[in-house]
Parts: C-alpha cells; sequence; structure tokens
C-alpha cells in the first residue's frame, strides 16, 4: 500500500440547498484530506451532511435547490470546485467514481447489466467494442460474479443485492479510479453478505492502490475497514482521527455518546446510555457549537462560537472546548 | 402458563404464472414449521435476515396473515377457536408495533386519533374527554408532549413517530407486542432511546414481546431467549446467555463471526466471510437449508432436514453435527 | 425536536398554486364563473325570458352589451343564466359520478378479488362506448329534460372515478398504517373511510376539477344537438345550435355562447393542470 501522499483535500466546504421552508445549512466548513492509498471513513447519523459531502465532491448537487457556498476541492492538483461541467464529466466515472447503497435505483432495469458497465467504459477509454466486453467480463470476474460470461446478458432485477452491488462495483471500478467513494454501501444488504462486499472493496482497494471515502452510520463497518475516521454531526466534522484513535480514545463528548449508546456484543449491560434531545434540523442550527443542546460539558462559549478543529494528539483533532486551553 | 405458544406454524405464499388464468406453480414457504413459545415479561427475540420469515412469523402471529398450516396459542387458548368476540378482544390484548416508522400512521390523521382510535374501536371509556385524557397520559408515558396531540405525522422525527406507534400499541392496556425491527430505521442514538425506552415498559406494565431483529447487538440487549431463524425455518432456540456464550449451530457461528464490531479488535474484515448467497425461499436447497454455505455439510445435510434437538439443557439446534 | 411547521399543508399547496400563472388564471376563471352562476338574478339586467321581437337581433349598444337573439332576449342576461344551468348540470352529474365512482372503485380496489373484476369490467363496458355516445344513448332512451341530462352525463363520467379511485386505493392500500388500523381492530370499512381514502383523494380532486370542463362541453354538445335542456331554458350549447342559421345576420348570438363556454373549460382545465402540480411534490409525509 503506497501511502503519505495527498490525494484529495477538501478546505471549508459548505453547502447550502434552499427550500420552501429556508435554506438548510447542509454542510458548514468541511475540511479533511484523504492520502493515496487511504481508505478514510465518514461516520455520522441521518442528516450530518456525510452524504452531501459525497455529491459535493462530485460535483453532483442539484442546483437549484442545492448551491456549494464556498470551499475548495483539491484533487491532483486542481480545485475541482473550479473546473467546467465537461472537464468535471471527464473525472467523473473515471478518477473519482462512486457506488451508492442501493444498487436497484442506480442500474437502469431494462438495460443488460453488461451493457450499463460496458458504457462506463467505453465513456472513458478510446477502444473498441470487443475489447471492451472482454474487459467487462474480466471485471465480473474479478468482482467474483458467478458465470461472469453468461452473467454480463442478465438484467440487474435476476440479481440478489450483494450480487448487484457487485456490478456496481465493477463499474465503479472500470475506470481504475484514484478515488471511490462508497455511500453506505452494505447498508441495504444482509449482514451474511456485508462481509464480502467488504472484503471486496478492500481487496480491490489494495490492487488498485485506490483511495476510498467510506461513509456509514454503521460503527463496526468503519471499525473494521477504515485507517482514519472523520466524524461528523450537523454538517461539521466533530473529530478526526486514526481508527485506533477514535475507537480507543474517543474526545469529543458525540463521539462518546455515540459509541457508548450501541449495544455491545461482548458486554451486558442493562440501560444504554442515551445522548439526550434529538438532531438539530438544519434550517435553524444552534448557535457555536451545533452540538452544544445535547451536550452534558457545556459552557458558556460553546453556545456562542463555533469551536475549531484542533489536535490534541498527533494526528487525533477534535472540535470542543473541552481541549482547547484558555479560549 | 405461556402467553404466547405456537406450534408447527406455516405460512405458503402461493406463486402463481399466467395472466389471464393464473395457475398455481408453486409456493414461497416463507414460515415452515415453526415452533416456540414466550413467558409473561419475558422478550423472545427472533433473529435472521432477509428470507429467514421472521417478520411474517410476527404477522400470522398476530392473525394480520392467516396461516398455511400449525397452530397459536394465546394464554393457553388456540386462535382457530376464537369466535368474533374473542378476537376483538385479542386485538386489545396482542398489539404490535412496526419497523418502518415513515409508513406506519395514517399521515392524515393528527396523534390524538392516531392513538386514541384503539379507545374508541374498543369502547374503553366513553367521553371525548376521557380520550383525550388517555392519549395525553400514554403520549407522556413514551416521552412526549401535550401540544404533540394535534400535529400530523409528518411534522415528527423518526424517533418520535415509532414513540407515536409504541403509544399506539399501549393504549388498549396489552399484554403481548410484537416489535418488528422497531429501531432498525433509526440512528443510533435514538435507538438506543428507544430501546430504553421499551425495556422500561416491559418493566413497568409486565409486557411480553417478541422482538424480532437482524441486529444480533440489539436482540442480545434486550432477549431473555432467543430463536434464530433461517429460511422459514428455526435452526437454534434456547436462552440469551447461552446463544451467545456457545453457539452450536453453523448459521449462528457464522452469523455472530461476519459482525463486524465497534471497536478495535484486531479482526480483519475477510475474516468474517460466510461464503454463498442466501438461497430464494421460493426454492430452498434440498435437505437442510443451511447446507450450501454451511462449512461442516455432510451427505447427509443434502438429503434430510435436521429436526430441533435438545443438545443442553433449554438448548435446542437443528444441525446433524449433534443429531 | 423540529421548529414548529408555520406552514400547515394547505398554505404549501396554496403557495405552489399561485406560483403557476395560468394555474392562477384559470382559478380566477372558476371564481367568475362561480360567482356569475349563482348570483345571475342579482347581476343579469333582463329577465332571460322576457322575449320582445321588436328587439330582435339588436347589435351591441349600451342598453344590450352583448345585443339581443331571434326573439328580442337580451343576450348577457341569457348568458348568465346560461352560465347557472351549466353549473346546476356539471354539479349534477359530478355528484352522482363521484359518489357512485368513488364508492365503487374504492371497494373494487380495497377488497380485489371477484368483486374488483365485477365492478372494472361494468366500468370497461362503459367505457367502450366512443366520446359522448354513452350520454347521447341514455339521454335518447330518457327523453331531453334537465334532470335527464344530468343523469346522463353523471353515467356518463362515472368510470373515470372508479378508474382512479381504484388505482389510488390499491396504492394507498399497501402502506403499513394499513395493516396497523387492522391490528388495532378496525373493520375494512371504517378503514376504507378513515385510512384509505383521506390519502386516495388527490388524484380525485384532479379528476374531478378536470371533469367540470368535459361536462360542460358534453353538455353543450347535447344541447348543440337539441337533445339537453329544452328550450326557451337558457343554455349555451343550445343557444348555440339555434344561433347556427342567424350567423350572416348576427353572428354575435353564436359567438358569444361559444366564447362562454370556451372560456369556462378553459379556466377548469388551467386550475385543474395547476392544482395536479400542486398537489404533487408530494408533500414530506
Amino acid at each position: 500500500m503506497i501511502m503519505g501522499e495527498e490525494l484529495l483535500r477538501v478546505e471549508n466546504l459548505t453547502t447550502h440547498f434552499y427550500t420552501e421552508e429556508g435554506i438548510v445549512k447542509a454542510l458548514d466548513g468541511v475540511s479533511f484530506s484523504i492520502q493515496k492509498g487511504e481508505i478514510l471513513g465518514l461516520v455520522g447519523e441521518t442528516g450530518c451532511g456525510k452524504s452531501v459531502t459525497a455529491t459535493s465532491i462530485m460535483r453532483l448537487i442539484p442546483v437549484p435547490p442545492g448551491k456549494i457556498v464556498s470551499g475548495e476541492i483539491w484533487f491532483e492538483g486542481k480545485d475541482l470546485l473550479k473546473l467546467s461541467e465537461d472537464q468535471m464529466r471527464k473525472i467523473r466515472g473515471k478518477d473519482i467514481t462512486m457506488i451508492f447503497q442501493d444498487p436497484m435505483s442506480s442500474l437502469n432495469p431494462v438495460l443488460r447489466v453488461g451493457f450499463q458497465v460496458l458504457e462506463a467504459i467505453l465513456a472513458h477509454f478510446p477502444i473498441q467494442l470487443k475489447e471492451g466486453m472482454a474487459r467487462v467480463v474480466e471485471l465480473f470476474k474479478k468482482v467474483n460474479i458467478p458465470d461472469a460470461e453468461q452473467s454480463v446478458s442478465r438484467y440487474p432485477h435476476q440479481f440478489s443485492g450483494g450480487m448487484r452491488q457487485r456490478v456496481m462495483i465493477a463499474m465503479a471500478l472500470s475506470g481504475q479510479p484514484k478515488l471511490l467513494i462508497a455511500d453506505e454501501p452494505t447498508t441495504a444488504l444482509d449482514v451474511s453478505i456485508q462481509a464480502q462486499i467488504l472484503t471486496l472493496i478492500k481487496r480491490l482497494q489494495k490492487e488498485y492502490n485506490t483511495s476510498v471515502l467510506l461513509i456509514s452510520h454503521d460503527l463496526g463497518v468503519i471499525a473494521t475497514m477504515a485507517q482514519k475516521v472523520a466524524v461528523m454531526y450537523a454538517g461539521r466534522i466533530v473529530e478526526y482521527g486514526n481508527v485506533e484513535q477514535i475507537f480507543n480514545n474517543p474526545l469529543h463528548p458525540y463521539t462518546k455518546g455515540l459509541l457508548k449508546a450501541i449495544p455491545d456484543l461482548d458486554e451486558d449491560r442493562e440501560w444504554l446510555e442515551v445522548i439526550p434531545g434529538s438532531v438539530p434540523n438544519l434550517i435553524y442550527p444552534p448557535e457555536g457549537c451545533r452540538f452544544h443542546p445535547r451536550c452534558a460539558y457545556v459552557k458558556d462559549i460553546c453556545k456562542k462560537e463555533k469551536p475549531p478543529l484542533i489536535e490534541v494528539e498527533e494526528g487525533h483533532k477534535v472540535a470542543c472546548y473541552e481541549y482547547s486551553k484558555g479560549r | 402458563m405461556s402467553i404466547v405458544r405456537v406450534d408447527n406454524l406455516k405460512k405458503y405464499f402461493p406463486i402463481d404464472k399466467g395472466i389471464i388464468f393464473p395457475k398455481i406453480v408453486g409456493y414461497v414457504k416463507a414460515v415452515d414449521d415453526v415452533s416456540f413459545s414466550l413467558e409473561k415479561g419475558e422478550t423472545l427475540g427472533l433473529v435472521g435476515e432477509s428470507g429467514s420469515g421472521k417478520s411474517t412469523t410476527g404477522l400470522v402471529l398476530l392473525r394480520l396473515l392467516e396461516p398455511t398450516g400449525g397452530e397459536v396459542y394465546f394464554n393457553e387458548k388456540p386462535l382457530s377457536s376464537f369466535t368474533e368476540p374473542d378476537f376483538k378482544l385479542f386485538r386489545q390484548k396482542a398489539q404490535i408495533v412496526f419497523q418502518d416508522p415513515f409508513s406506519s400512521l395514517n399521515p392524515r390523521m393528527i396523534i390524538k386519533d392516531i392513538v386514541g382510535r384503539p379507545l374508541k374501536i374498543h369502547g374503553l371509556v366513553k367521553t371525548d374527554k376521557e380520550i383525550e385524557e388517555k392519549v395525553l397520559s400514554i403520549l407522556k408515558e413514551v416521552g412526549l408532549k401535550e401540544e404533540h396531540l394535534i400535529r400530523y405525522p409528518h411534522e415528527f422525527s423518526g424517533g418520535q413517530r415509532q414513540r407515536i406507534a409504541i403509544a399506539r400499541a399501549l393504549i388498549s392496556n396489552p399484554e403481548f407486542i410484537v416489535l418488528d425491527e422497531p429501531t432498525s430505521a433509526l440512528d443510533v442514538s435514538v435507538q438506543a432511546q428507544i430501546l430504553n425506552l421499551l425495556k422500561e415498559l416491559q418493566m413497568r406494565r409486565s409486557l411480553s414481546y417478541l422482538f424480532i431483529s437482524h441486529d444480533l447487538s440489539v436482540i442480545k440487549h434486550v432477549s431473555h431467549r432467543v430463536a434464530v431463524m433461517y429460511l422459514g425455518k428455526i435452526v437454534e432456540y434456547t436462552e440469551k446467555e447461552k446463544l451467545f456464550k456457545n453457539p452450536l449451530h453453523p448459521y449462528t457461528q457464522a452469523l455472530l463471526k461476519s459482525i463486524p464490531k465497534p471497536k478495535i479488535t484486531g479482526e480483519e474484515i475477510e475474516d468474517k466471510v460466510i461464503e454463498g448467497e442466501i438461497p430464494s425461499p421460493s426454492n430452498p436447497p434440498k435437505g437442510c437449508r443451511f447446507n450450501t454455505r454451511c462449512p461442516y455439510a455432510k451427505p447427509v445435510c443434502l438429503e434430510k432436514e435436521p429436526s430441533l434437538v435438545e443438545v443442553e439443557k433449554g438448548h435446542f439446534v437443528a444441525c446433524f453435527k449433534y443429531e | 425536536m423540529n421548529k414548529k411547521k408555520k406552514r400547515t399543508q394547505f398554505a404549501l399547496i396554496w403557495r405552489r398554486l399561485k406560483r403557476n400563472k395560468a394555474a392562477v388564471i384559470g382559478f380566477f376563471i372558476v371564481i367568475l364563473y362561480f360567482t356569475v352562476a349563482i348570483f345571475a338574478p342579482y347581476i343579469a339586467p333582463y329577465d332571460p325570458y322576457n322575449q320582445d321581437l321588436a328587439k330582435s337581433f339588436l347589435p351591441i349598444s349600451w342598453v344590450h352589451p352583448l345585443g339581443c337573439d331571434e326573439f328580442g332576449r337580451d343576450l348577457l342576461s341569457r348568458i348568465i343564466y346560461g352560465a347557472r344551468i351549466s353549473l346546476i348540470i356539471q354539479l349534477g352529474s359530478i355528484v352522482i359520478a363521484l359518489t357512485l365512482g368513488v364508492f365503487l372503485g374504492a371497494i373494487g380496489g380495497y377488497f380485489g378479488g371477484r368483486l374488483d373484476e365485477v365492478i372494472m369490467r361494468f366500468m370497461d363496458i362503459l367505457l367502450a362506448f366512443p366520446g359522448m355516445l354513452l350520454a347521447l344513448a341514455i339521454i335518447s332512451m330518457l327523453g331531453p329534460s334537465l334532470k335527464n341530462l344530468i343523469i346522463a352525463i353523471g353515467i356518463y363520467s362515472l368510470p373515470q372515478f372508479a378508474r382512479i379511485t381504484r388505482g389510488a386505493v390499491i396504492a394507498v392500500k399497501e402502506n403499513e398504517y394499513i395493516k396497523a388500523a387492522k391490528a388495532i381492530g378496525e373493520t375494512n370499512g371504517s378503514i376504507i373511510w378513515r385510512y384509505v381514502l383521506p390519502n386516495a383523494l388527490s388524484p380525485i380532486i384532479v379528476q374531478t376539477t378536470l371533469r367540470m370542463a368535459t361536462v360542460l362541453l358534453t353538455a353543450a354538445g347535447l344541447g348543440f344537438l337539441g337533445l339537453g335542456v329544452q328550450p326557451p331554458t337558457p343554455e349555451w350549447g343550445a343557444m348555440l345550435s339555434n344561433a347556427r342559421m342567424y350567423l350572416r345576420v348576427a353572428p354575435g348570438v353564436a359567438f358569444f355562447p361559444g366564447l362562454a363556454i370556451m372560456i369556462v373549460v378553459l379556466g377548469f382545465n388551467l386550475f385543474g393542470d395547476g392544482l395536479q402540480d400542486a398537489l404533487n411534490p408530494r408533500l414530506k409525509e
């Protein structure tokens, strides 16, 4: 695994959605980076902005009602937010690809799966049809779809959920991408299939040295797959570190609360520890730290000023006034 | 005396082909000879993946679907012998909470009416004022407020809607509640709130729960006894501690191994893999239904179906490794 | 906890509707139409039945803003009262079509099976008649009169309501709150009335609005053929028919009833289309 070089750097990404009820401040100054060959886990609950982050990077935010208000997304020396749609299209599907939670809605039900993967290949590589078909069959074999030669001519509904996800992975990897964004890739799959798909992603990631932005609300998946983790809450990153740091030494009250709220397979607890309250409405987010209304350690400053992401130990950052000295 | 007992329950769905004169060509054996019992005040966890038949079992148990075979006993009385008034009472005493909080509440009714309907249907109180009072007290019990009475479901979050669904299930004073994946659609932090609430309610009201889920860590947290289902059959059935300390059935073992834990364990994802696909319930494998994925499959597993055998006290397994 | 929703569902629908200029125009036409029809006796300058042969074919003037017809009756007053007649026909036939159609569509869609088959086949028979032929056939059997016209058009409009309701009911039936209703012991009738129909309303409302236009046209068409309301009752279609003979002499006698028909039909169509769009980005449910 070749590491150490930065592939993607997101700086101060802010995305808003202009709806009938008001402006949803979905992302507020999100910053992180992914190294080459690294798996970054982006974890958070519903509405935290993890999917919006992914679609912002891909520049797939529907405009209107969405708008990337500010920020920079540096990829291979270029700011993706400044590229034209044509330039972005060359990157999308080839250098940066995405797989989604529900493969059934990403695959066209009336086209054969092989054809759909072929389309993806031909869009980015100037090769002949015959060679394209051969590559498709090879890809299917690589993702362990049984009976690859026959499977390419089948339709999506003829496959199980896990198999469809493999087709999506084949499509996503057809361009040998530098960055794969996987948005809840196994959430819709059964537990016994989940491990298969995650193993596949990991294997291919190693083989192609692809970086992966793995988005999930499942902390178990993140703990097992990711090398680095960013915890998101209400449109902001609240904690960032490598996976051991986050799980063995969680710093942010939200991260701690989240880990305590999960029933543990190894220990028995009578009552689960609960984070009081609920996720804020991002049309009217709380002032200062967005977590402050639910935080047991809340101080005055938390209610007024947005806490900056600061480094507490090497590589481990947290946005919380519990850790900044003398502010 | 068990509060709910199920004997050899079967639910087959016919598959028909043909447009003009459809003919039955086969059956999806969603629930195929399932037996278990539930004691008062206890929670039985029913765990399985897609196609296991766990949700169908819950629906058939409450007679929201008609069984194809077998019997359900409520307080030792068989449902097949119930008269109309018996059923009406059953609908008060046995309730259900569904998985999806976004579709289990009528979008066109206010909360007061949604939760209050059972009172009206069963004539449990007389005046409108009494209905409002009773609804309010139940809402408070599940953690909601008076101002929520006149709101519509779409104004609430997923967690709140589940509370409303729980309130609706509680208002007729039931003894038994089927919880069909009640927290699967909720975020982790909301799930914790709801699980705590359910536990509290069980203790306070001596409720018996059939808790259906695919999430083994949740099942472990809530259950006293657990039944593991695979393709319509129960493959293992025992007390919670025994199941998690000493899982016997290869499927249970594989399932436990395959769950990624939210902690640093040193386990690699590759070690968690169970090979193979889950077969379709309309065409299950011959013999033991797990034989296509079982690392211990023997020739007999391909021919005959194992039955549930008591391997140690109170621990039942359906597997030829132990028969 | 979400901040209190400041807008109710109706307010949101209204806002969406307001943005659609065509729908707003349609809405005002419909309002105007209803007002004219309801307040006809107070608006019309003359008695629409009052003949004065000396005034035959009087052109547009201050005294008679739209002129007079062949019998010297004030055209404006006849058109105003014609609106009233048209509205009566529309309301009458839609009430018939709605109550029967929604009932049959709902029980067919909800219970399915044989009942559904029988109801749908019956609707298919009604729909098999091309165009207005069904209404024509019924009215020929019953004889032309206002009452029979309402019945004929009512039956003619029945299948659309049944179909739309059935479709909506089948979709709604699959929702979990229906299963939940069964679980708390609701009867089928109660489920259809409290849970299914209220959620199936949108397409029915849209259909009703659009149907008002069709009914008007059908009534006018039958009136034109002399099978509708009988003279001297002022009905736009019949007025059009009579005016055919005098097109050279006094084109206004044909033009104005025709214009009235066109404007009102347009109004209902624009409003109905706008309503469909407004009801249809589904409100967050």
